[in-house]
């Protein structure tokens, strides 16, 4: 047991003296920030990471980001925040579905992954999607168009099946490393709507976008560093063809995509 | 196990009704929601959202026609601001005009507080998404008092891509961390708002945007408006 822990207090030692690393991501807020409760980034349970947890940091994210007086509000909030406030109450009109760990490629937030959090209605339609910063503060929020709701939950097969048709060729759990859910700071997948990686045995990579709809494999990654200004090179400069991208803000790189179009899957 | 979530809920139940205590506004402009029909028409889309705001009939301004009358510098994987602006000075009513900021924590505060004022105006705002590879229609501010100064919480907005659609939310900290980020050459902020009346450069412009609502994120406590020239973006 003790060899565990100094295994582990060697890991923690260790990741502190990578100081490389450490600048790629924003610093993470302090402790004693979101445990104050007079704190605006105070949350009841820092990190959270049981669904228990979520829940209870979700509940309390929803009573200060959207519960106010009526008087003081000009104009109509959109319906689905009035929906999230009853979860608040005895008798919600939702409940919590599906939480979905995503893994994170922006550099401005200062944590590897973050919580999607599906809101499902009383007959199980998912009708709100909310954000959750690994930390446990809010991150946004939005409405599920009622044709999207099945497209958020889909399997891991359901979406090989997609890849398959797309590139013309069958794929199947044998032949891939890894899947997973990852959030660019780009309009092809973000927290909301995070794309799902496939990570191939033979090293390609494609990419499932709900936002556009279509499967992307990773053509070329352009080196996408910060230059002595503090800013990262001009993606235009970087896409002289209008080509679409990822900017991975991690590893620095500015992943290039091909679109593949939908076709019949050839047997190997 | 049982102890620790006892004190969680009590905690709760002190800290919840102390925090209610803060008034919060939201202002809200009752903008109708067009997804863009071409991949690269977000910014198209906008503009028209923003048109029929004003009164116009989306049967005539469609999408099409914003994007032939409107010069397409570089729009195929991106938004130009003077290209937005062009096609709100052509198709609404509001006088469109691109908020410049310079490339510091200042500069994200002030493009927020840009979106905020045009949102008070009863006009919405175009943001750029994503380090400007797409642009959304910010309809809705949240927003504070904490020690005189507005403070905003969260954007409401609508996402053109029908993939993703309309009424979202966004928290203030994130959209100026994740969207305000300057990659372009020069290196600044943008964002495109309705033109304030009688707007004014300088320090005069700056107590008038202040005196009509303009809006913080932070507040400008270390802001000294005499040595900000809006016009260089790199100042």
């Amino acid at each position: 047991m003790n060899i565990i822990k100094y295994f582990v207090f060697f890991i923690l030692v260790f990741g502190l003296c990578q100081s490389g690393a450490a600048e790629k991501r924003a610093q993470p807020k302090p402790m004693s920030e979101l445990t104050n409760p007079s704190s605006p980034s105070y949350v009841p349970i820092p990190y959270p990471k049981t669904r228990k947890d979520i829940i209870t940091d979700l509940k309390y994210a929803i009573n200060v980001t959207t519960a106010q007086e009526d008087s003081l509000i000009v104009g109509r909030i959109p319906e689905f925040e009035k929906k999230l406030l009853t979860l608040l109450d005895e008798n919600p009109e939702c409940k919590i579905g599906q939480i979905v760990k995503v893994k994170n490629r922006s550099s401005v937030y200062s944590h590897d992954y973050s919580w999607l959090i599906l809101i499902e209605d009383n007959e199980g339609r998912n009708v709100i999607y909310v954000g959750m910063h690994a930390n446990g503060l809010f991150a946004g929020a939005g409405d599920i168009f009622p044709h999207r709701e099945r497209a958020l939950v889909r399997t891991d097969q359901e979406i090989l099946d997609i890849v398959s048709e797309s590139i013309g060729h069958p794929v199947n759990m044998k032949n891939i490393q890894h899947i997973e859910r990852v959030a660019f700071a780009s309009p092809l997948g973000d927290l909301l709507t995070p794309l799902w990686e496939i990570n191939m045995k033979n090293g390609v990579v494609y990419y499932f976008s709900l936002s556009g709809d279509s499967v992307y494999e990773a053509k070329e990654k352009k080196d996408w560093k910060k230059q002595k200004n503090g800013f990262r090179k001009d993606w235009r400069e970087l896409t002289p063809n209008n080509e679409q991208f990822l900017p991975d803000e991690i590893d620095d790189k500015l992943i290039i995509l091909k679109k593949h179009g939908r076709q019949k899957v050839k047997d190997n | 196990m049982k102890k620790h979530v006892f004190i969680m809920i009590v905690l709760i139940a002190i800290i919840l009704p102390v925090l209610s205590c803060i008034d919060h506004w939201t202002d809200i402009v009752p903008t109708p929601y067009r997804s863009q029909n071409q991949s690269n028409y977000c910014a198209v889309a906008c503009i028209q959202m923003w048109a029929i705001l004003d009164g116009a009939d989306d049967t005539e301004i469609t999408q099409d026609f914003i994007a032939d009358q409107i010069s397409f510098g570089y729009f195929g994987n991106g938004v130009i601001p003077e290209n937005i602006v062009e096609g709100v000075e052509m198709f609404t009513n509001s006088f469109g005009h691109i908020a410049q900021e310079p490339p510091t924590n200042l500069g994200q505060d002030e493009c927020l507080a840009g979106c905020i004022a045009s949102i008070k105006d009863f006009r919405p705002a175009i943001v750029p998404f994503f380090r400007g590879v797409h642009a959304v229609l910010a309809f809705g501010y949240r927003w504070h008092y904490d020690s005189g100064k507005r403070i905003a919480d969260k954007m409401y907005y609508h996402d053109p891509n029908g993939n993703v659609g309309p009424d979202r939310v966004l928290p203030a900290l994130d959209l100026k961390l994740n969207h305000f980020t300057a990659i372009s050459n020069p290196p600044c902020y943008w964002t495109i708002v309705a033109r304030r009346r009688n707007r004014d450069d300088g320090i005069l412009g700056y107590n008038i945007f202040i005196s009509e609502g303009g809006t913080f994120y932070g507040g400008p406590s270390n802001y000294n408006p005499l040595s900000y020239d809006p016009r260089d973006p790199i100042n």
